[in-house]
């Protein structure tokens, strides 16, 4: 089990508390890694920031990327840990981190400052888990999703870090469609059925 | 005109046939239906769009359909599915 902090200025510690229980802090937004469960929890101290805890969302779903889709992320507050987390309190985390680029690559790719409105204008951290871990059928890149009315594109943003660079990706709504109709034989569809409905429309684009 | 009638009008991309229209507002799937009745011994057959049931639940994707989708206000107001004519 590893232990990071998110800090407010988008980076991420490395934590060695004697034991988890130690490092929930109210203040605190942390990435709990538990390889034997393979899961990622995201757990949110109840006087922690709206910024942290969206750095936090960005970081825990690199950490995913990297680390596999078998890996799942669960978003946990303060007080209503799930009880596979609780049966951990009293385990010492690892000494040392495994993590790679997967911290740098959430935090150079942050850009929304408190307050901003990217959290309103981003996927829901549920539906991104949703759609991102179900792979892509092979030959296919997804592009864009549709929930409701709203579009929603794939961002990429490129950093330079101390001279390495840096790529990340986040789905955010694109406002600026052009009215009418758009159509293109390179692109497929993948629909998403709940109760019924169709709750997403991903658009994938032939590789 | 509703919108599923306008869409109904709309030229196909050659080479395509319509296979559904998904009304984003609702996330509804409207399917298009063949309905076959004999007149006097002659098969007449009628192509309609109705509102789907019992879709399956969870993820769907084949790989022979491309969408085409319509854009208002700088809103996803339709996606019609498309599939290559045999």
């Amino acid at each position: 089990m590893e232990i990071y902090n998110v800090t407010e200025s988008g980076e991420t510690v490395f934590l060695t508390t004697p034991t988890l229980k130690d490092a929930l802090i109210g203040e605190r937004v942390l990435i709990i890694v538990v390889d034997d469960l393979k899961t990622i929890f995201l757990w949110k101290g109840n006087d922690s920031s709206v910024r942290k805890k969206f750095i936090g969302a960005r970081i825990a779903q690199a950490v995913r990327g990297e680390r596999g889709l078998l890996y799942k992320v669960e978003p946990t507050d303060q007080g209503e840990e799930p009880q596979v987390l609780l049966d951990l309190y009293d385990v010492q985390p690892a000494v040392c981190s495994t993590a790679s680029k997967s911290m740098d690559v959430a935090t150079a790719g942050t850009q929304a400052e408190e307050g901003e409105t990217s959290i309103a204008v981003s996927l829901s951290v549920e539906m991104k888990e949703k759609l991102l871990g179900e792979a892509l059928p092979e030959g296919f890149d997804r592009e864009g999703i549709i929930i409701g009315n709203d579009y929603y594109g794939i961002l990429k943003s490129t950093s330079t870090v101390l001279g390495k660079t840096v790529e990340s990706s986040d789905i955010q709504k694109t406002e600026e469609l052009p009215d009418g109709q758009l159509f293109n034989e390179s692109y497929g569809i993948r629909l998403l059925v709940e109760n019924g409905n169709i709750i997403a429309v991903e658009i994938l684009k032939r590789q | 005109m509703s919108l599923l009638d306008r869409i109904k009008e709309e030229p196909l991309p050659e080479g395509y046939d319509r296979e559904g229209v998904i009304f984003t507002s609702g996330g509804v799937f409207f399917a298009v239906t063949e309905k076959k009745v004999m007149v006097l011994g002659k098969e007449v057959v009628r192509t309609e769009i109705e509102k789907a049931k019992d879709l399956p639940e969870g993820f769907i994707f084949s790989e022979n359909y491309t969408p085409r989708i319509y854009i208002e206000g700088g809103k996803v107001i339709a996606v019609e599915i498309l599939k290559k004519s045999e």
